[in-house]
């Protein structure tokens, strides 16, 4: 009894306390942090078709018979995560980019590709 | 023979002890690559000698390194506080330490900017350099069995390859940058400034900037709408900074603020769905029904990743039939 008193009054107090705000109740933005994320996400899309731009890399991804401009059309439908994680290893590069470790993405690239295509 | 086994036996432990002791030797020894790479080429640009003298200095109590550093870095980004203030907030008695978000998030309560610097040694140089000390955590003992610190650093000099640090009952403690670096690697090369929201740290990118602010605008928004239009002055044409000032505004009720904010972004960026999706919102705040239409159906035409919540935003605006006659904040500007 004691209870369910207890608890009428506490959702008269929340119903009061909406009806004195219309406007945070009714609001629909966008918060800042969602436009970062989404910002963010583009620019790693772009970071890792501009990696597929470098001569270097098309040269191997001819290697293993994958054409360069089919791969970045590929870039399109590849999840936020794996864009993600291929432009972390893309800015993990030393400057300069050793060879060795461009081979290592590339073929992360071609494995999450290849994945996509079948 | 029963003479020369165990002197066999005593030799080949000998040896053994030596080997191990030497290979100790040898990775003790190896230079770690931050630091080989910064003494190797000297950065444009860096002074050879800096020191931050005007750092104020508070020891650290029993295990609280935490509240200590925290106060030290805080207090010379001109807050009022000690670490006696600061350890209820940060300290955990039954873990004797602060956890790095919660340093973080304490900064943020006092209306600062907490930024996460680049994981380079060459960053936190430069960040010193500029005049702003370096909240840093260091591994004191072996990576198996860790020790956490934390510390300010609050000088260096690459001449003799040393940091200069405020650490825990130590006022000056020098250390060399190699020794240095492997502490801070366990703990991923974590290092932080405090700044207030009208000064960009040295080294601010803008994506890492802006993540500093956005964390900032949910505890103190008027200190991250300050920082936003710092951001702004820095990088003029960003749409996360714009939409941030636009948010910040409309979380302390400034309708005309926010309005203006958005649409500055939309003005920057004419496809940001967001600016238009916000912008209809704030109008509609305003009572201005015909134009949060407008606004929001031009979101909807935008589309993308948050079209679902353009077409909410359309149909809450819809369902308020008449049009409130006065917002809870006044009339509306036409």
């Amino acid at each position: 009894m004691k209870t369910s008193l207890m608890g009428y009054m506490g959702s008269v107090a929340l119903a009061t306390c909406l009806a004195l705000q219309p406007m945070q109740a009714s609001a629909e933005m966008i918060s800042t942090q969602d436009v970062a994320t989404v910002q963010k996400i583009q620019a790693d899309r772009e970071k890792v078709r501009s990696f597929l731009d470098r001569a270097a890399v098309k040269e191997k991804l001819q290697a293993m018979g994958v054409q360069a401009a089919f791969a970045k059309n590929r870039v399109d439908v590849l999840s936020d995560s794996e864009v993600e994680l291929l432009a972390q290893r893309i800015d993990s590069l030393p400057a300069g980019g050793s060879l060795s470790s461009t081979d290592i993405i590339i073929i992360l690239l071609v494995a999450i590709l290849v994945a996509v295509a079948v | 023979m029963s003479l020369i086994r165990p002197l066999g036996i005593l030799m080949r432990t000998a040896l053994g002890v030596l080997l191990i002791g030497l290979l100790l030797l040898l990775v003790g020894c190896a230079t770690p690559p931050q630091t080989a790479a910064l003494l190797a080429l000297r950065p444009a640009g860096l002074p050879e000698r800096v020191e931050l003298t005007n750092v104020p200095f508070f020891p650290q109590v029993a295990y609280q390194c935490g509240p200590a550093a925290l106060a030290t870095v805080l207090v010379h980004a001109g807050v009022l506080t000690t670490p006696e203030q600061l350890t209820p907030q940060v300290y955990l008695p039954e873990r004797k330490g602060s956890l790095q978000a919660e340093l973080l998030g304490a900064t943020r309560r006092y209306g600062m900017v907490a930024y996460q610097v680049m994981p380079t040694l060459e960053a936190v140089l430069r960040e010193v350099e500029a005049g702003d000390p370096v909240l840093v955590l260091q591994n004191l003992r072996l990576k198996s069995l860790p020790q956490w610190h934390y510390a300010v650093v609050v000088g260096y000099d690459l001449a003799s390859a040393r940091l200069v640090l405020r650490s825990g009952d130590m006022e000056r403690l020098e250390l060399p940058l190699a020794q240095f670096e492997r502490s801070w690697a366990d703990g991923e090369r974590w290092a932080v400034v405090v700044l207030p929201p009208e000064r960009p740290p040295a080294t601010a990118t803008e994506a890492a900037y802006l993540a500093a602010v956005t964390a900032l605008e949910r505890i103190s928004p008027t200190a991250a709408q300050r920082a936003y239009q710092t951001a702004l002055t820095r990088w003029p044409n960003s749409l996360v900074a714009y939409i941030g000032l636009g948010n910040s505004a409309y979380a302390q009720k400034d309708l005309n603020g926010a309005e203006r904010a958005y649409r500055q972004a939309i003005a920057a960026h004419p496809d940001a769905g967001d600016a238009w999706n916000n912008l209809g919102q704030v109008l509609a705040d305003q009572g201005r029904r015909a134009d949060a239409l407008a606004a929001v159906r031009r979101a909807i035409e935008l589309g993308g990743p948050h079209l679902e919540q353009y077409r909410r935003t359309l149909s809450q605006i819809t369902s308020h039939a008449a049009p409130r006659l006065q917002s809870p904040f006044g009339p509306g500007v036409p």
